[in-house]
């Protein structure tokens, strides 16, 4: 079932096309990423879908159909800059909010125990909001997201402030949602988070779907003919190699187009070399990111001269998009 | 529970539970509570009882003390009326003065009754004005006896002055003051609830702007129930702040009613208070709807503040016309400011206070106030979801205009924040 589907959205503000033509669909307890740079158009997107926003043109469904006041309950929204008033007391803002979401005073009072105890803030529900640190605020927000157990997390930038520690605790509450069914959609710069925890991801630049799809399948597409081999001693000479690298302690070997991984892995072992790590090397949405959209400047620098025209397109049509 | 309900009651809580909302609200029924303090502490600081004395040799003085005439009330024993102590003779008298006994004595000449001429003898400071007018009462009860009843009561207790003007048909009756000062002081009253609570829901807008609770808001429940939420807790702080205001007065004149320090004859208008009700509240919901958008078309709390005084000029514009308005109630500019939704509230009060206004007049302008209502939320809403977001920029008055007249709904179109746009 379709928790979230967007079909040929934009949106414009004045001179600036903010979303442009943007199809995407969130499947029922799919854990999907929402990428791309600042400014890219992430949050306007996420805004249209929550109804803050209406698209210039495209339709928006979510859970079903439009947006109602009765399913504002079932969805759970973390704004990229906290929101919370910073002169009450942690607990009242957290009764509050979650009021605001229908839950019951004695409801919200029994959740919010369990998370203020599993985030470590229990001791600090008295205090002022802006008395706590910046992490705390930013996991006080976190409980607030989630404390009315919504169907659907929209979470935006989820671990900016965060330290190493924290960042940890909201992945594994993360999995943990995601493991009793919330749909969660994840929006962020950070693409390296998302590789951990996305299942599928709209990559999106200028408004405009860049890469949509299955994580695996796009870091597939995306991996050439590439091998990632870590060993305690130096590679020996190995046909059908073009070229290696050191990458972290290990070697990134770049084979020649008629050359499988299974040539090398059968030529390393006949050759007796110990291995401690064979992969194929699959790129970082990083690097995955900046190729498709050099690839598209060169697409546009292409279109400006008539000649180039059929060559540019060739060349793109790698690109997964969703539209 | 509705969530305009839930805002409405976070609202309410947060704004009066605020320390420096309690500190206003509770420091000026204190000021007239230690005012009305001090003055009772003078007066009883001042008050003489020493008994004086007479020396009548014109035998006029039988009776020393007047009974209770007519519906007139036992005054209470905190200030009683001095003691009049006689004297056979001046020598006598002097005597008792110069012990302290008595603080004067009146000397009534035998042929008092052909000349009316008596003496007032004291030692030391002069004594208060209030033992001559004692003393001339008592006197004028004792020259009075035998006569009618009916006209020692009329006589002792002095003509009931109404004081009518041929132009208006205004009338107005002694200890009719109240009626003058009630709608002034019901006005400053309001305006100073008013602002002070449409400040505070103009200040939350922008915090909540600013800190970005308003994300959270949006997403939980529609911009009509946020806004609505709001101004009902607005009017209800003000309400409160008008209510502890105005109750403290009331028990203080009735409080000082009983002590006799203020004259009979106050006569409470039933008819004015609703009119104060039914106008203020319309004007209440104008101020709160005004506040509520020029929150959510600007992006700091100082900037609201050159636009909102801006507004209270306007709203303080009839007080600040008072001599006009006084000396010409039904004239072209009060007609005016009573049609003009901001300053109808406080106009008519005041007009009220110094003539009449046609009944029509009132209706029209009661109407005015309640449809301008009704419309300024409507606006309010309009922009406020337009505006609720927009972080990045001040709304201009287009774009509240488009806000306000565009078919589609209200949206973002002003240069997008970095936000905004991401």
């Amino acid at each position: 079932m379709t928790t979230v589907e967007l079909t040929h959205i934009s949106k414009t503000f004045g001179p600036v096309k903010a979303v442009d033509d943007l199809t995407l669909s969130v499947e029922k307890g799919e854990f999907f990423g929402l990428l791309g740079p600042n400014g890219a158009g992430k949050t306007t997107c996420i805004r249209i879908l929550l109804d803050i926003f209406k698209p210039d043109s495209g339709t928006v469904s979510i859970m079903g159909g439009p947006m109602t006041e009765e399913k504002k309950n079932r969805i759970g929204y973390m704004p990229e800059e906290r929101g919370l008033y910073q002169d009450l007391p942690l607990e009242r803002v957290l009764i509050y909010l979650a009021s605001l979401k229908g839950l019951s005073k004695a409801e919200t009072i029994s959740r919010m125990g369990y998370y203020l105890e599993r985030f470590d803030l229990a001791q600090y529900k008295k205090k002022k909001v802006k008395e706590l640190s910046k992490g705390m605020q930013q996991k006080a927000q976190i409980i607030s997201t989630i404390i009315h157990q919504p169907e659907l997390l929209i979470i935006d930038e989820p671990f900016s402030g965060l330290d190493p520690i924290n960042t940890q605790m909201v992945k594994d509450l993360l999995h943990d949602l995601h493991r009793q069914g919330t749909t969660i959609i994840m929006s962020t710069h950070q693409m390296y988070q998302v590789e951990q925890l996305c299942e599928r991801i709209l990559l999106i630049n200028h408004g405009k779907a860049v890469l949509y799809g299955n994580l695996n399948d796009i870091r597939r597409q995306f991996s050439g003919n590439a091998l990632l081999v870590r060993s305690p001693e130096p590679l020996p000479p190995l046909p059908g190699i073009l070229s290696a690298e050191p990458v972290n302690g290990g070697q990134r070997l770049n084979l020649a187009p008629e050359t499988s991984p299974q040539e090398i892995l059968r030529e390393l072992v006949r050759q007796d070399v110990h291995v401690d790590q064979f992969e194929v090397a699959m790129p970082t949405l990083d690097e995955i990111f900046i190729r498709v959209v050099r690839d598209q400047e060169r697409v546009a620098d292409a279109g400006s001269r008539p000649s180039d025209g059929a060559a540019a397109a060739a060349e793109t049509r790698s690109m997964q998009s969703p539209s | 529970m509705n969530k305009m309900w839930t805002v409405f009651k976070h609202e309410y809580t947060r704004h009066v539970l605020r320390k420096r909302f309690l500190f206003a609200l509770l420091s000026v029924p204190a000021w007239i509570a230690v005012m009305f303090l001090v003055i009772f502490i003078s007066v009883l600081l001042q008050f003489d009882n020493t008994p004086a004395g007479f020396v009548d040799y014109a035998g006029v003085i039988v009776e020393r003390s007047i009974p209770l005439l007519g519906d007139e009330e036992a005054e209470d024993d905190l200030f009683p009326d001095r003691e009049f102590l006689p004297f056979s003779d001046e020598e006598s008298a002097r005597a008792a003065l110069e012990r302290e006994e008595i603080n004067a004595y009146f000397v009534l000449p035998a042929d008092y009754r052909e000349t009316l001429n008596a003496r007032l003898v004291y030692n030391g400071d002069e004594p208060p004005s209030s033992l001559r007018s004692q003393f001339s009462r008592l006197l004028r009860y004792n020259l009075l006896r035998g006569q009618d009843e009916t006209v020692v009561e009329r006589v002792m207790s002095g003509p009931e002055l109404v004081i009518e003007s041929t132009g208006e048909g205004r009338q107005m009756a002694d200890g009719e003051w109240i009626n003058i000062a009630a709608p002034i002081a019901a006005g400053i009253f309001l305006i100073v609830s008013v602002f002070t609570s449409s400040g505070y829901l103009m200040q939350a807008v922008v915090e909540e702007k600013e800190n970005r609770t308003m994300e959270i808001l949006a997403t939980s429940l529609s911009p009509m129930q946020i806004m609505s939420g709001k101004v009902l807790a607005l009017i209800s702080v003000g309400l409160t702040q008008a209510f502890v205001w105005g109750i403290v007065p009331v028990i203080g004149i009735v409080l000082a009613g009983s002590a006799g320090l203020f004259p009979d004859g106050m006569v409470v208008n039933w008819g004015r208070i609703a009119l104060v009700l039914i106008t203020g509240l319309p004007t209440f919901v104008i101020m709160a709807a005004v506040m509520a958008t020029i929150g959510a078309t600007i992006t700091e709390s100082n900037e609201g503040q050159q636009v909102s005084g801006l507004v209270s000029m306007i709203v303080m514009s009839p007080f600040m016309l008072i001599s006009l308005i006084m000396f010409n109630p039904n004239g072209a500019l009060a007609t005016f400011m009573s049609f003009f939704p901001l300053t109808a509230c406080l106009t008519l009060l005041l007009r009220l206070a110094f003539g009449t206004v046609p009944g029509w007049q009132v209706y029209i302008s009661t109407a005015i106030l309640i449809f301008s209502s009704v419309g300024s939320l409507w606006l309010a809403g309009k922009v406020f979801r337009m505006g609720m977001l927009n972080y990045g920029k001040a709304m201009g008055w287009k774009d509240i205009a488009s806000a306000a007249f565009s078919r589609r709904e209200a949206e973002v179109r002003t240069s997008p924040h970095k936000e905004t746009a991401s």
